[in-house]
């Protein structure tokens, strides 16, 4: 009776040490595509199913002030502590996988990828999320329209328009990671009559920079901008008249830069000195063009060249 | 008897030709005939010497009357010399002329400068302008010009050499388009403030 028995044992013995037997064992796998590397934002968690082995898993982390892992039956937490690089291991019967972990600091965003502003309006708030500590803020500010406070404490930037214009605030980390958000810096309204105006109010009603009494428009000769109702100057009563010329504006494009030449023909200085000013095409319409420079907001006639009449 | 009528009748032609004379004498012309010239008007002045018509006669054109003794002659050619003559009315009687010559002003700028610019003398220099406005330009070279004219956008046909402008706007926009012709063209525009 006792040899049967022995004899069983014996054989259960060399089936249960049989090294095929492991084969049966689906490889272990980190989630269904393997991964062997993670890389989260710190203060982020992930959680990866686990497939494989012999269904009951181990798990570790070489450096825990980096990451915390945890594992529940088969689903496996890592959750990133400190920017830095370690490994998980994980562990089913006599199968191992390593994972790579890496933590880095968040993804900057901006809490808005643009805004507008009005000049001399009150100052703007953006928030700046993620990033590593040495964020630098670069402003692409060709026009000179904004101040631009960078708060690192409180992630906050402060915006402030004192002029029309565009610009372009870009945040960028050590890592090379960069956000930008664009400013659009507009008045509430736009000139409705020809003249020249300061760009550095919220409306343009009263931003004249000539007082334009009378406009004179002389086809391929160019535009005369009078504060008084005489061409060539003269003093009214309480102050004595500038007169401005502007010479002319050949078939305008928009979205293209124009040299505008300005030259005083009478009278005493204004807000806009003579002189060549590169500016902007904003706008072309049968009435005008809008042009912009630094300061000054230009809506004036133009001549149609490549139209004949 | 023959010699009695002849008599009669030499009293009778005496009679009537010294009240004729006498009345075309008790007419007379104006006096203190005054001209302020500008480039295309002439003003004139004159007594009224307790008359209330007369007839304002210039070189071969129209005789004008009028009931007040002034008047403004334009459309003139600038920088000509006219000859000028004003006579008393009253009923179908008149009085003898008072002649003044006068020549208009030249225009400031030469006809071909790029920075001749005609404008509207009548406007005042601060913007401020009557309602009934008198389009009398200066550095207009060419009297006979193409103008055209809109107020605050819509087109308005002069009157009389004069628009008539009504608005309650605290400015008003005026354009006037010029074409000389021979590729002298300007489109002016004034913001203007109508006289309360």
């Amino acid at each position: 009776m006792i040899k049967p028995l022995i004899s069983f044992l014996c054989l259960f013995t060399l089936v249960a040490c049989n090294p095929i037997e492991t084969d049966w064992l689906s490889p272990l796998k980190v989630g269904t595509e393997d991964v062997r590397e993670i890389t989260l934002h710190r203060l982020s968690t992930r959680q990866i199913i686990l497939e494989g082995g012999n269904g009951k898993y181990h798990a570790n982390i070489a450096d825990s002030r980096i990451a915390d892992i945890k594992l529940r039956q088969d689903t496996l937490t890592i959750k990133a502590l400190l920017e830095g690089e370690t490994f998980a291991t994980v562990l089913s019967h006599d199968q191992q996988a390593r994972i790579a972990v890496k933590v880095t600091y968040p993804e900057l965003s901006f809490s808005t990828d643009s805004i507008r502003l009005y000049p001399k309006d009150q100052s703007k708030f953006v928030s700046l999320f993620g990033g590593d500590p040495f964020v630098k803020i670069i402003e692409n500010d060709p026009d000179d329209i904004l101040d631009v406070k960078w708060n690192g404490n409180t992630h906050l930037l402060e915006i402030n328009a004192h002029y029309e214009g565009e610009a372009e605030i870009t945040a960028r980390a050590q890592s090379g990671d960069e956000k930008k958000i664009k400013v659009l810096v507009k008045a509430e309204d736009e000139p409705r009559e020809w003249g020249i105006y300061g760009t550095g109010y919220r409306s343009f009603g009263q931003s004249l920079s000539i007082t334009n009494l009378m406009v004179v428009h002389r086809p391929s000769v160019g535009t005369w901008i009078s504060s008084v109702a005489n061409p060539n100057g003269g003093f009214a009563f309480t102050y004595t008249g500038t007169v401005l010329k502007i010479d002319p504006i050949a078939d305008p494009r928009e979205g293209t830069y124009i040299d505008l030449v300005l030259t005083k023909q009478a009278g005493p200085n204004v807000e806009i000195s003579p002189g060549v000013y590169r500016v902007y095409v904003e706008k072309v319409t049968d009435s005008g063009v809008m042009l912009r420079s630094r300061r000054h907001k230009f809506y004036l006639p133009y001549d149609k060249t490549s139209i004949k009449p | 008897m023959k010699r009695n009528y002849l008599y009669i009748l030499f009293w009778v032609c005496t009679l009537f030709g010294v009240s004729v004379s006498s009345a075309r004498s008790e007419i007379l012309p104006p006096t203190g005939l005054a001209a302020k010239t500008f480039q295309h008007e002439i003003f004139l002045t004159w007594n009224a010497d307790e008359a209330n018509a007369w007839e304002v006669v210039v070189d071969d054109r129209s005789p004008i009357r009028t009931s007040t003794p002034q008047y403004t002659l334009d459309s003139l050619v600038h920088n000509r010399q006219y000859t000028i003559k004003v006579r008393t009315i009253k009923g179908e009687d008149f009085s003898t002329f008072a002649v003044l010559q006068a020549t208009t002003q030249n225009i400031q700028k030469a006809i071909d400068a790029p920075d001749r610019i005609p404008y509207l003398r009548t406007i005042r220099i601060d913007g401020i302008t009557p309602k009934r406005l008198p389009l009398y330009f200066n550095d207009l070279a060419n009297e006979k010009a193409c103008i055209t004219y809109k107020f605050n956008g819509h087109p308005i046909t002069p009157i009389d050499n004069h628009l008539h402008l009504s608005s309650s706007a605290y400015k008003d926009k005026l354009e006037i388009n010029i074409d000389e012709g021979e590729g002298r063209r300007w489109h002016i525009v004034y913001l203007i403030s109508l006289e309360r």
